[in-house]
């Protein structure tokens, strides 16, 4: 890590904004949003996923080359959920 | 385990006489004393494998039973492809050479975590000590790839095998985050990343594969487990479960795997090319960029494993091409290395004598694996003979004439002695033609329409059965000088001074072999390591 | 434990030296990113192909169990990661109140997952029983116990980790980058969960 670290305000502040997206996950999953449901679910979750690698792990504080990993494994998750889903919706 | 030899710098004692007890070999955390003890082990796995594969190929001398009956050769074919891959080929030049080198080249002293690296051999012994017990209490019939849903069902011992494969697969992520903090981390002050050696891009780019591939391994061994020891079905069509998501997961590592085996060996090659071509190579970037793009782009292609499992045409298609890929980065290594002996002053010794018989095997294997990731040829060639043939080419054919390279080039740094040059070259013909004699007969089979792993053949087969059984004995024979070879060397060969090779390369600035500290002074980066142009001042 | 994660003595001077465990840590975080990868590959196929099987599994699971450990493990990470900056700031004493609840929490966690799972026992659903359900059931049923459990798993492993650190910061043997990477290990099993959550509890039949 180069930069000055996280404070407590971002951490809170974060934090919040974490209990907010995961309450209105939960409010939203007991209304009917059609084929929309799931994407919308996941796109919470993706975006609670990608405040808490971060702020709270400090990815986004890292050096570039420190983190080569992390963005290779997103990558490649990406890329096997991606495929597969693409081979069992196409046979 | 080998007897001194002189050190040529004053004061501190090499790393071999430095502590003689045992307990200094097994409680180390020298990664040099590791490295030995890993090369050791895999170079044991590699004859327990060798031994085996001779038994399948006298097994296929006549068309039906010749020695073992049609169950144990179910068996046997499966221990030799666990053996070969986990014990042998993974490990061998990465948690063996690298292990030694990696440190030397960066001019560190250690690795970045030497416990853990003691540690990660031990779970290696572990891994390898539940898989070869599994096969003495009756062995699994599945093949090395486990596939569900037979796996899931095959009353043979399916799930110590696996365990044991799961707990070689810690082993192998521990080594690879070793490996990649160690190379980001304790490069000395002003060598920057392309400055460094290129084994060490190889090795660099192993470890990425290691430890992000290697845990989608493990979870598709445990639900293999979960699926015959408790019904779970999660492969089970049966169950609504889908064998196809199997091969994908299995494949996701198991492709890449691949490159675990041959990205090492290339780093070889560049390094011994560059040596006795005495010029820096013709692009070290090239070189550099395109071990990281074989790694990276060879994540994206497993699904060419799945052309006949059932898998979608159009995923198909796209794994086909991404896969044609791969080809166009292991061209432009191919094109580089030519080009860096291009007008060298080339010194034929055995080490280059490898890299020869490597461009042949990885070029000719190379070729026939750009014709199979076409859907069309594979559907024809597929689980036959032609893709045995294929891989040992280049797959077995690259990792071993890259590890015996290596060890022939670096037996001074490692022992402080120099191999024979004359047995060398010998070893490495009768390699190269054991190499042709046993599976170009195989390229034939396979086209003609022997399937693989099966027990009996027809008659109209057996010709060229026998002469790939006897080019199996040349095979190894040749492997088996050039260890022998190797280890005679290791102990009675002639001293060697600390760089034998006049190589620019940085492991070689210390004492062969170096002390238990690496570097008495801190390592000096100028000239820089493939810099031929200037007179080398430590020499 | 420590011993084992001993950084490397060297003499020279480094170009990148930062922390080598912190390096070490995030390596390893994306291995582990990785298995989960693995499984949440699984889940997607199967719900693709068995669109109403996993929806009636979803709604027959404890939403509220769920969803309360999802509250419990936010508010654990925002513990540790403010256990971190105090530390950092020298109040050790604030610091390990901080991970101590955090632990409290953890240990909340996995008791709302047991009572959960010995409800799901006692429905005769235990994860032997996988077998006897309809096909899709039977792969929702057995992706549910791997994932969860494996989750479970990673989170008593978490606890331990940071149970050690308390110790060590607790004794002042440990400064507040070792519990730094404590942490960033206790986010990894948060974030797994942050997807656990919708796909095990909330996308079930809307209509009902
Ligand atoms: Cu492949």
């Amino acid at each position: 890590m180069s930069r000055t670290p996280f404070g407590e305000q971002a951490i809170t502040r974060v934090f919040l904004g974490l209990l907010a997206l995961a309450t209105t996950s939960l409010v939203l999953s007991s209304h009917d949003l059609g084929s929309g449901q799931l994407p919308v679910a996941l796109g919470i979750a993706c975006i609670k996923a990608t405040l808490i690698a971060l702020v709270f792990i400090g990815v986004a504080l890292a050096r570039p080359s420190h983190i080569i990993a992390v963005i290779l494994a997103a990558v490649m998750s990406s890329a096997m959920i991606g495929l597969v889903i693409m081979d069992v919706m196409t046979r | 385990m080998t007897p001194p030899a002189q050190d040529s710098t004053a004061g501190a004692k090499s790393y071999l006489v430095a502590e003689t007890t045992w307990s200094s070999w097994l409680m180390t955390s020298d990664h040099k004393r590791i490295g030995i003890m890993f090369l050791a082990a895999t170079f044991l796995a590699m004859l327990l494998g060798g031994v085996v594969a001779l038994i399948l190929r006298i097994e296929h001398l006549t068309p039906h039973h010749t020695v073992v009956d049609a169950m144990t050769y179910n068996r046997l074919f499966t221990l030799h492809g666990v053996i070969m891959v986990w014990l042998f080929m993974i490990p061998a030049i990465p948690a063996g050479l690298g292990n030694f080198l990696l440190p030397l080249m960066l001019g560190a002293r250690d690795v970045a975590f030497p416990r853990l690296n003691l540690l990660s051999f031990y779970v290696y012994l572990l891994g390898a000590g539940i898989t070869l017990s599994a096969m003495l209490m009756g062995g699994t019939d599945t093949g090395w790839t486990f596939y569900t849903p037979y796996s899931a069902t095959s009353p043979t011992a399916v799930a110590p095998v696996v365990a044991g494969v799961f707990v070689l697969g810690i082993s192998s992520i521990m080594s690879g985050i070793n490996f990649i903090v160690t190379t980001h981390a304790l490069r000395p002050r002003g060598m920057g990343w392309f400055d460094m050696p290129l084994f060490v891009w190889g090795i660099y780019a192993t470890s990425i594969i290691q430890v992000v591939a290697t845990p989608v391994l493990g979870l598709s061994l445990a639900l293999v487990v979960l699926d015959h020891s408790f019904s779970w079905g999660i492969f089970d069509p049966a169950r609504g479960g889908d064998p196809v998501l199997f091969e994908h997961l299995f494949w996701f590592y198991s492709h890449p795997a691949v490159y675990i085996m041959i990205l090492p060996a290339m780093g070889v090659i560049s390094e011994v090319v560059c040596t006795f071509s005495r010029k820096n190579p013709l692009s070290y970037k090239a070189i550099a960029y395109s071990s990281l793009g074989i790694a990276l782009v060879g994540f994206l292609t497993w699904g060419h494993h799945l052309f006949v499992a059932g898998q979608s045409a159009y995923a198909s298609g796209a794994f086909g091409i991404i896969s044609e890929l791969v080809a166009v980065f292991s061209a432009i290594k191919v094109v580089t290395w030519l080009g860096t002996m291009y007008r060298g002053s080339i010194a034929f010794t055995t080490p280059m004598a490898y890299v020869f018989i490597f461009l042949f095997l990885f070029v000719f294997g190379g070729m026939t694996g750009v014709a199979q990731a076409a859907m069309s040829l594979d559907v024809h060639w597929h689980d036959t003979y032609f893709i045995v043939a294929h891989f040992h080419f280049i797959m077995v054919g690259g990792t071993l004439t890259g590890l015996i390279a290596g060890l022939h080039y670096w037996l001074p740094k490692i022992t402080g002695r120099l191999p024979n040059e004359r047995v060398g070259l010998i070893a490495a013909a009768l390699v190269l033609m054991g190499f042709v004699i046993t599976f170009v007969p195989q390229f034939l089979l396979g086209n003609a329409g022997m399937p693989r792993r099966y027990y009996d053949y027809p008659v109209r087969f057996q010709a060229l059965n026998v002469i790939s059984t006897v080019g199996s004995w040349l095979l190894s024979s040749g492997i088996l000088l050039a260890f022998g070879s190797l280890l005679h060397a290791a102990f009675r060969g002639p001293r060697a001074g600390s760089n034998p090779w006049g190589s620019r390369s940085f492991e070689w600035r210390t004492a062969s072999p170096p002390i238990t500290a690496n570097f008495e002074r801190p390592l000096d980066l100028v000239p820089g390591a493939y810099d031929y142009s200037v007179v080398n001042p430590h020499d | 434990m420590t011993e084992l994660f001993a950084e490397t003595q060297d003499g020279v001077a480094l170009a990148e030296r930062d922390s080598l465990r912190r390096l070490g840590m995030m390596v390893f975080l994306a291995s582990e990113a990785m298995l989960f990868a693995g499984m949440f590959t699984l889940y997607a196929a199967g719900r693709i192909r068995h669109p109403q099987a996993f929806a009636d599994g979803v709604d027959h699971n404890l939403r509220w169990v769920g969803t309360a450990n999802t509250y419990v493990l936010l508010t654990s990470s925002w513990c540790i990661a403010m256990a971190v900056v105090r530390l950092r700031s020298g109040s050790r004493r604030s610091a390990l109140l901080l991970v101590s609840a955090t632990m409290l929490l953890g240990l909340l966690f996995l008791g709302l997952k047991g009572y959960e799972y010995q409800w799901h026992l006692a429905e005769g659903d235990g994860p032997m029983a996988v077998a006897r359900h309809d096909p899709g059931i039977a792969l929702f049923m057995g992706l549910y116990w791997l994932m969860t459990g494996t989750h479970a798993l990673h989170v008593i492993a978490g606890l331990i980790f940071l149970g050690y650190v308390a110790w060590r910061v607790a004794y002042r043997q440990a400064n507040d980058r070792l519990l730094e990477v404590a942490a960033w290990y206790w986010h990894l099993v948060d974030l797994i969960w942050v997807f656990i959550w919708p796909l095990f509890y909330l996308l079930g039949r809307v209509s009902r």
